[in-house]
């Protein structure tokens, strides 16, 4: 109670906070859930239908003993169970409600053994759940293991290797942690291709902790672009749970030698100082598995996330000293305000098959500075056969960003439009 | 001399603290009540997911008048499952080291949880889920242990206001918390002139470095002129800790003088980089002391060296041999120790100690005598043996902490 009132306390005094606490808990004043004991269930409907028989021998019903039984209890508030409905579903998908008069009827030893639970069950699915009037707010195991389901797909793998060629990748030598390493920061809005980084790092199911390397040019369809955002060595630290996640990061031009790979152009570079970010996510089920229905989303789960991004750019140029050494001279750098983006992005992932794999997965990002300035990325993978997946990415970004140089002459640094197709192992 | 690396002195030491750590894992004890070679245990970690069984457990109760214990939102719930028949849940233990476990076994852990979640929960691999040694432990609990190692990177309270860290936390999954310097790079409180903000849960903390809010009330801290001590600034920083893991890295940058009383020319020096990272392991132990924790790491910080310029509004490298001066690494291998009294009434010990040693830098040692479960009076000493012209030789601190809500 103390724990409590503290809470309650605090939360009063930091106004805004509350909407970065998880529901802690999920009373309901029911229990609903579908019987899984087939004994128990086939003799708790033996014992109803005897006893509907005996108050009317031509009693006319569609219940069988073979049914599945679907059970409703209210909860009192000062605690006890009672039945509040019980439910059968034939083979046929059709949805009976058995008599309360004959439920009273029967003896209640055997409708206590019903509310009591004590055999095995399981939670109603979404469709038993829309049939049965079940009241009271539901945290559904089906719903949350899809959250889920979404969420590991564009997060890591549940396989043992997952290897893209210029995307990211995973091994999970040990299954509690995987290597990772990850071209470009597609969720800061750079991916591979815009932004000439990897991270190399461990991820966790909740974080990822990576160092940063500059690696070379990749490619680039389109045209009409400048040079990617370059880059060096730092690190950074990642995280994803349920409903917020986040990441901080950083780079420094100290740390490059002379053999590094080159700068695509000593005069201008431009890299990504430091980057922080922080994201809301919720997740709804989408999609149809009518096969019939055409053009259609399968079923599967989308995921938002509404954020924003701290993207400190920094421009200068570059030149090797008499020592052979890499230097960088600063010339400028975006401003707090500048640096601030929107993010808003959707993941989506088609339901994963029992040897965890996602027939599809597709996602699109929006990145929208104060002043207007930003950038698109739609992303598709398919996975063609089970150790094989294609994957599609375009970046565009509709305004550079403007530097002044020392001497006041401008300098636009665009990115341009990027494709970037890949493919990916999984085994 | 280990080629280019080691002192062969340190190499020893190393060595010696590598067998320390590991080697509790080759002696250990066959545990009881749960044979570990035969079981599989892990707590867990996943909200959603631990929700969901703090609801089956409550639901259960419902059902059942209350037949079993609720389960409480700082408990630990740990599921075991048996490496002989995998498909199935073993027990279900919830509960506290200080408190006790409820263990609930058989077929009741089956009608508790129902199939889906109960096999959702089996995959311990696919969600947050962490090693638990807590049913292969010989003795019950080993609290003044627990204590120590969630310490380490978590907290044990609700809401604790100090002088050196500060936080609130929503539930035993993540909060806010403020802390001025960081004590595993020698720098507490004053001595590495930032302050972190951010968010923290047991898994991981992130967030931004800034001044030290002491500079930004009183506008300097006045005993120290710019050069002699470390500027503040303004960056980010992310830890995180995995099994017995640890590590964190920050950095910053500042473009602008940090405070406004700094003249034209004044250097201004500040950590533009650190990182550190450890690995942890506790020992229960007698002799006055219930238990310690080690931590075995190394820990490196970088000090920039700007100056203000002459118009007094922005800083520009400090120049040396015609080119910017080169920042100063400082840091190296890192030994901490940390230790606790017996439990007072099962909440916190009456008093608790630090002693750690970073090479290239110094020394740390801390004592705390907590006074009761909420007021508790740390006294931090660092004595520098690598003096730079921003140190001080040595520092004494006397803090406060006043904790609510202990779990």
């Amino acid at each position: 109670m103390r724990r409590y009132l503290l809470n309650i306390m605090v939360i009063s005094i930091l106004t805004g906070i509350p909407s970065l606490i998880p529901a802690q808990s999920t009373y309901s004043n029911s229990l609903s859930w579908s019987v899984e004991d087939r004994d128990f269930s086939r003799e708790f409907l033996r014992n109803y239908l005897d006893e509907l028989y005996t108050q009317d021998p031509t009693a006319d019903t569609e219940i069988q003993e073979t049914d599945q039984l679907l059970v409703q209890v209210q909860i009192g508030p000062q605690g006890g169970a009672t039945l509040e409905e019980a439910t059968v579903v034939s083979r046929g998908g059709a949805y009976n409600t058995l008599s309360a008069q004959v439920l009273d009827s029967l003896d209640q030893s055997q409708v206590q053994a019903l509310v009591q639970r004590r055999y095995a069950w399981d939670y109603l699915s979404g469709q038993q759940l829309n049939k049965v009037a079940v009241t009271g707010e539901i945290i559904n195991v089906f719903q949350e293991r899809n959250n889920k389901q979404v969420r590991d797909a564009f997060w890591w793998t549940h396989r043992r290797m997952n290897l893209g060629a210029l995307s990211q990748g995973f091994l999970r030598i040990i299954p509690k942690w995987a290597f990772m390493y990850e071209f470009g920061r597609q969720d800061l809005g750079y991916p591979a291709g815009v932004s000439k980084t990897t991270n190399v790092g461990l991820a966790t199911e909740i974080f990822k902790v990576f160092a940063t390397f500059p690696v070379p040019y990749l490619f680039e369809i389109g045209g009409g672009g400048n040079a990617p955002l370059e880059g060096s060595y730092g690190g950074g630290l990642k995280f994803d749970t349920p409903r917020f996640g986040g990441s901080v990061s950083f780079q420094d031009m100290l740390w490059r030698s002379a053999d590094d790979v080159a700068v695509a152009d000593s005069e201008n570079v431009v890299y990504n100082e430091f980057a922080g970010q922080v994201f809301y996510s919720f997740t709804q089920r989408i999609g149809t598995d009518d096969e019939d229905a055409g053009l259609h989303i399968p079923v599967g789960s989308m995921r938002i996330k509404i954020g924003v991004s701290y993207i400190q750019m920094v421009y200068g140029n570059s030149y090797i000293n008499d020592a052979d050494e890499f230097r960088y001279r600063e010339q400028d750098r975006t401003d707090r305000l500048n640096n601030i983006q929107a993010m808003l992005r959707a993941e989506y992932a088609s339901e994963m098959n029992e040897r965890y794999f996602n027939a599809w997965k597709f996602m699109t990002q929006l990145n929208v500075g104060v002043t207007g300035a930003g950038g698109v990325q739609i992303g598709l993978s398919r996975t063609l056969i089970e150790w094989l997946s294609v994957d599609l990415m375009t970046a565009f970004y509709w305004s550079g960003i403007e530097f002044t140089r020392p001497d006041n002459e401008p300098y636009n640094w665009n990115p341009g439009w990027y494709i970037i197709p890949t493919v990916s192992i999984n085994l | 001399m280990l080629p280019g690396i080691l002192p062969l002195r340190w190499f020893k030491l190393v060595l010696l603290l590598l067998c320390v750590v590991y080697g509790r894992h080759v002696f250990a004890q066959v545990p009881e009540p749960l044979d570990q070679r035969r079981f599989d245990a892990w707590s867990v970690g996943y909200t959603p997911y631990r929700l969901m069984v703090e609801n089956a457990i409550s639901g259960y109760r419902s059902v059942n008048n209350d037949a079993i214990p609720p389960v409480e939102p700082q408990d630990a719930v740990v599921l075991v499952q048996s490496r002989v028949n995998t498909n199935e849940l073993y027990q279900l233990w919830y509960g506290t080291s200080a408190g006790g476990y409820t263990v609930i076994s058989g077929d009741e852990v089956r009608w508790i949880l129902g199939e889906t979640l109960q096999e959702i929960l089996l995959e311990k691999n696919q969600y947050y889920s962490i090693e638990s040694r807590v049913p292969f432990l010989t003795r019950e609990s080993q609290p003044v242990l627990d204590y120590l190692e969630r310490k380490t990177h978590w907290t044990r309270t609700d809401f604790e206001i100090g002088i050196e860290r500060s936080g609130y936390y929503f539930s035993d999954q993540g909060g806010i918390y403020y802390q001025w310097g960081e004590g595993l790079l020698n720098r507490p409180y004053n001595l590495m002139g930032l302050t972190k903000i951010g968010i923290a849960t047991p898994a991981f903390k992130f967030g931004i470095l800034t001044n030290q809010f002491m500079d930004m009330v009183t506008g300097y801290v006045g005993y120290r002129s710019y050069g002699e001590r470390l500027a503040g600034a303004n960056g980010g920083f992310g830890s995180f800790t995995f099994n017995q893991y640890s590590g964190e890295f920050g950095f910053t940058r500042n473009t602008t003088p940090p405070l406004e009383d700094g003249q034209p020319g004044d250097p201004v020096n500040y950590i533009d980089f650190y990182s550190l990272g450890t690995m942890n392991t506790g020992y229960e132990v007698s002799a006055g002391i219930e238990a310690v924790r080690l931590r075995l790491g190394a820990a490196v910080y970088r000090v920039a060296h700007q100056q203000i310029d002459s118009t007094g509004t922005a800083l520009v490298d400090q120049i040396k041999n015609g080119e910017p001066a080169d920042p100063t690494y400082s840091g190296g291998l890192l030994l901490r120790v940390d230790f606790a009294t017996p439990l007072v009434d099962g909440n916190y010990p009456k008093f608790e100690g630090a002693v750690q040693y970073l090479t290239g830098t110094g020394l740390f040692i801390r004592g705390t005598y907590n006074v009761n479960s909420v007021f508790s009076i740390p006294v931090t000493v660092v004595a520098m043996t690598n003096k730079a012209s921003w140190d001080a030789q040595y520092g004494a601190f006397l803090g406060f902490r006043v904790h609510l809500g202990l779990n």
